[in-house]
């Protein structure tokens, strides 16, 4: 059981986006706690704010206003806090981010290994507390000491790229992205997430567009690299199925709130709020009459139910929870969940 | 079992050619769908399972005569439809029709969705039917597949993917055809969404009595939806039977790798059971001799696995296997039952 | 993504006499101030296309060589030019041919190029070959010689001279119009429509052109300006609007030996242009953003 201090802590974290229809709250008072070495799931549907949460972590969200309250601490600092050159010191070097299409996230005119050595010698420049980071020393094959940067740099590609379990690393170096497979790419990106040794990885459904056999793989890969160098991973999903068997700690959103939050098991054997069981029933897809639809749609973030935001959609519907809204409630070990409905009593 | 199948494949052959070099000269050949025979009996679902590129999006398309088989024979309701003409296929088209993948790229985006769903019956009876019968059946329809009447007026993008995708069911159904072939219809959806999706076609195909050739990764919407199964690697059948014998007890070391690497909601089994197979799947334009599986297959037997192509042969009364595993070594002829061609003949 | 989850509310309300669709695209237009400006603009010119000979203070071949090169004054608001000609009165009469030449060309132009280009998108192979590489020849050849070759085998005079610039300026139509055909006819529900049994015909038509109209539309009011300048090319060496003539480029360019001098003679018919284009091209815009359903739904 991890009994260290958070990695990660945010609190209260509150995103809202200008749209031409007005402004939308796409996350509203996350709470999300990350220990060292945990795997934590962050689960929800498209639109539930899973992805702009993580982003916000990075501080990489394009539309403003943006981040309009809460804070983001990493270890002993507020990330919301740092200049944007102590930001950009955190990313890829404490926290780096694997997204969900490996094709869009590489360069198409630079080889796999050029980007890797480029990534790895930006790293250990940033790192390299005795002078300014300069991008200088990205193209600096002039000096001695930037050639031998640059031979160092590149094997230690070849040697990541063979961690990652890419087959005949060093073939593929030479290779450009599109000559690649998906479940290839993938590899490559987190060995370039992996290229700035973070501690915290954010993950954001790195295996959707893979096939079963090769996510499978992935997943693999992602929990021997966080069993080998102890990172952390915040991976973000909708696929309950691959969250159970990868995370430690499940979070469910749903609307731009943390639903519920417990611990793998306890959150697939004993759900508590309607919505994370419906998921569950919806995903395990055993037999027709097993089927549990969730009536409606993802709700118009433009103008969320009064109460709680899940009530026009829940079987377990009282009267109170169109009006009052509930709380993230401790319900039992290391178990929140925001359904104040119990035998249909509010609680 | 009805006397005669809806949709009968035979041998059904196709290849792309690979252009490369200084003059575009073709340097070899995909063989995207080699050699494959199946039937699909009114109102049943026959499921198409593969991981991306065996070929069973082309498969989908081979029937639909959107591209020509280079051999075999596609026998639809007894007839040959590979020697229709431009008017057959026309008449064909109508029975036939396809869902696909993309909720978001199969609709166009300057049609109203009334237009959407109307073009089929402008195109095939557009001379027949006045415009209030029009608007009666596509008013009719879209109730059916749990749209709004109000809904008409508006464009593709102002619905959700769960919607578009219905409003591609409604299109594909105004003609009331007799098989649909359905492409990933659900892999681009969100679960809670996905389940309320299979629910409808579950009932639509039981009021208009539809055969579906549903194609899909995911395990469990086939085990779902699916009567019998066909799974695909690299252009081959290599286990096809009823979805029981078939899920409860693959034979085919692919089938189990694929039905091992579905993650399910069930934090019980940890990760490494996902893993049953090493390696990217293959190059279809460098499919290995012998048996297409064997670079990745857990339960090589030999030297045969790489030099022999194993047949479709069957294993009992209703399931066929293409594996060394059930028809090898020593029994080269122990196929009790005959070829696979009789084992259908008899079904 | 947000965004998609934010359904419409396109309610459909039967009163008025625009559909609900229309009242979007009016509202949308009449949102965005720059394509309102550039409505403005061209308006404000077709008016003047039609009214302005009759506002003229004199008439636009009148030579004063008394008051020849005189600069913007009471009696001349914008100068008088070498033969002592009223630029006003000039830049007024030559507003109709001006915006002729311009809109003629172009619009043949769209004819001939969309539609080759579309069927050379949709249908590929050797017909792809044929019109494409007929479009490269004709691209191949510098522009101003081609048109220049085109007005002397067929005699100079401004028909001529619009017929040249067409030939000059369809394979631009007929290539843009390739690409988008070409990949539009990847887009899946290009493949449904096939798919559903419609014919070449129906798919090029209602499918492919309503989303390629928008940039048709942009790429066509840019190019009136340009068109407007070609013709004044040809009418400098001789071969488009002849002297009198009180066409725009035409002035522009003849008024040039007198730059920078007498300014005036050059400058107005120059803004005159300038603000032709830059109308129609904010026009193209608005009109753009507004036809496009993903924008105005949002």
């Amino acid at each position: 059981m991890v009994t260290d201090s958070p990695l990660l802590a945010v609190r209260n974290l509150q995103v809202r986006f200008e749209t031409l229809r007005g402004e939308l709250q796409a996350v509203n008072g996350v709470d999300l706690t990350i220990y060292p070495g945990q795997i934590v799931g962050l689960i929800g549907e498209s639109g539930s704010g899973k992805s702009v949460t993580a982003k916000s972590i990075l501080n990489v969200l394009s539309t403003p206003p943006g981040i309009t309250a809460g804070e983001i601490w990493y270890r002993e600092r507020n990330l919301l806090d740092l200049s944007p050159r102590e930001m950009s010191k955190i990313r890829g070097q404490s926290i780096a981010m694997v997204s969900q299409d490996p094709m869009s996230s590489l360069n198409p005119v630079f080889t796999v290994g050029e980007q890797l050595r480029d990534a790895l010698l930006w790293s250990e420049i940033v790192q390299d507390s005795t002078s300014e980071p300069s991008s200088w020393n990205l193209i600096d094959r002039f000096t001695r000491a930037g050639r031998r940067r640059f031979r160092r740099a590149s094997a230690q590609a070849v040697e990541d790229l063979r961690q990652v379990e890419l087959p005949a690393p060093h073939q593929q170096v030479k290779n450009y992205p599109h000559q690649l497979s998906g479940g290839m790419r993938q590899r490559v990106l987190t060995a370039l997430a992996w290229a700035g040794q973070p501690d915290l990885i954010i993950a954001d459904e790195p295996t959707t567009a893979l096939d079963v056999t090769i996510q499978a793989q992935i997943l693999m890969l992602l929990q021997d690299l966080v069993k080998t160098r102890g990172a952390s991973i915040l991976y973000i999903s909708h696929d309950l199925g691959v969250v159970a068997q990868l995370c430690d700690r499940v979070a469910v959103m749903y609307a731009g709130e943390i639903v519920e939050e417990a611990d793998v098991r306890e959150i697939f054997e004993n759900p508590r709020h309607p919505y994370t069981e419906a998921l569950i029933r919806a995903t395990t897809m055993a037999s027709e009459d097993d089927l549990v639809e969730i009536p409606g749609e993802v709700p118009n973030m433009l103008a969320l139910p009064s109460g709680c935001h899940f009530w026009p959609r829940c079987p377990m519907m009282i009267e109170r929870c169109a009006s009052d809204t509930p709380l993230l409630a401790v319900v039992g070990p290391n178990h929140k969940s925001k359904c104040a409905v119990i035998h249909g009593e509010w609680v | 079992m009805v006397d005669q199948p809806l949709l009968r494949v035979r041998n059904l052959t196709r290849s792309f050619p690979v252009q490369g070099g200084f003059f575009n000269r073709i340097v070899n050949y995909v063989r995207a769908v080699d050699d494959i025979s199946f039937e699909i009996n009114g109102a049943k679902t026959l499921g198409l399972i593969g991981e991306s590129g065996c070929g069973k999006t082309t498969v989908a398309k081979l029937i639909l005569r959107l591209i020509e088989p280079d051999s075999g024979e596609v026998m639809f309701d007894g007839a040959h439809v590979l020697d229709f003409d431009a008017a057959q296929l026309r008449a064909l088209r109508a029975r036939i029709q396809m869902i696909y993948q993309d909720p978001y790229s199969s609709l166009n985006p300057r049609m109203k969705v009334f237009d959407i769903i109307a073009e089929p019956l402008n195109i095939h009876y557009g001379h027949q039917l006045s415009a209030k019968e029009i608007r009666h059946r596509v008013v009719d329809l879209v109730k059916r597949v749990g749209l709004h009447e109000n809904d008409l007026g508006k464009y593709p993008h102002m619905f959700s993917g769960g919607q578009r995708q219905r409003i591609g069911i409604a299109r594909a159904l105004i003609l009331q055809p007799q098989l649909l072939v359905l492409d990933e219809p659900t892999s681009a959806l969100d679960v809670s969404i996905q389940a309320k999706l299979l629910k409808l076609l579950l009932q639509l195909q039981r009021e208009m009595q539809l055969t579906f050739l549903f194609i899909s990764h995911d395990m469990r919407v086939i085990q779902l939806m699916a009567d019998d199964v066909a799974v695909m690697y690299l252009g081959k059948i290599v286990e096809y039977g009823p979805i029981e014998d078939v899920f409860s007890n693959p034979r085919h070391p692919y089938t189990q790798a694929l039905l091992a690497a579905m993650p399910t909601p069930d934090p019980g089994n940890r990760l490494d059971k996902l893993v049953q197979l090493k390696g990217e799947i293959g190059d279809p334009s460098n499919i290995p001799a012998g048996c297409p599986f064997w670079p990745r297959c857990p339960q090589k037997i030999g030297e045969i696995c790489e030099r022999k192509p194993p047949q479709l042969l069957p294993v009992n009364q209703t399931t066929a296997v293409s594996c060394h595993l059930y028809h090898e070594p020593g029994h080269e002829d122990f196929s009790p039952l005959g070829k696979s061609d009789e084992i259908l003949a008899r079904r | 993504m947000i965004q998609s989850d934010l359904s419409g509310d396109a309610e459909r309300s039967r009163n008025g006499f625009l559909t609900q669709d229309q009242r979007d695209i009016l509202r949308i237009f009449l949102r965005n101030r720059l394509s309102v400006l550039g409505l403005g603009i061209v308006v404000f010119w077709i008016v003047f296309a039609f009214i302005g000979p009759a506002l003229a203070p004199f008439p636009p071949q009148q030579m004063d060589f008394v008051h020849k090169l005189s600069p913007p004054s009471a009696a001349h608001p914008l100068g008088t030019d070498w033969l002592g000609r009223d630029v006003l009165s000039r830049l007024l009469h030559g507003t109709s041919i001006t915006l002729l030449i311009g809109v003629i060309p172009i619009a043949i132009a769209i004819v001939i190029g969309v539609p080759t280009g579309a069927i050379a998108g949709y249908f590929g192979g050797r017909v792809e070959t044929l019109i494409m590489r007929t479009a490269d020849i004709f691209l191949s050849v510098p522009a101003l010689i081609l048109a220049i070759a085109v007005t002397a085998a067929l005699g100079p005079s401004l028909v001529n001279a619009m017929i040249a610039v067409s030939v000059v300026w369809w394979p631009w139509y007929t290539r843009l119009i390739h690409s988008q055909a070409l990949s539009l006819s990847k887009r899946v529900f290009v493949e449904a429509a096939i798919g559903l049994g419609a014919s070449h015909r129906a798919i090029i038509i209602r499918h492919l052109l309503p989303n390629m109209a928008s940039s048709i539309f942009v790429r066509g009011s840019l190019d009136l300006g340009f068109a407007v300048l070609t013709m004044a090319g040809l009418g400098f060496i001789g071969m488009g609007a002849q002297a009198p003539s009180p066409e725009w480029g035409l002035a522009v360019s003849l008024g040039r030996r007198f730059m920078p001098e007498f300014w005036w003679i050059s400058v107005f018919p120059g803004l005159a242009i300038f603000s032709v284009v830059l109308g129609f091209n904010l026009l193209g815009d608005g009109i753009r953003d507004a036809m496009d359903p993903e924008i105005r739904g949002r």
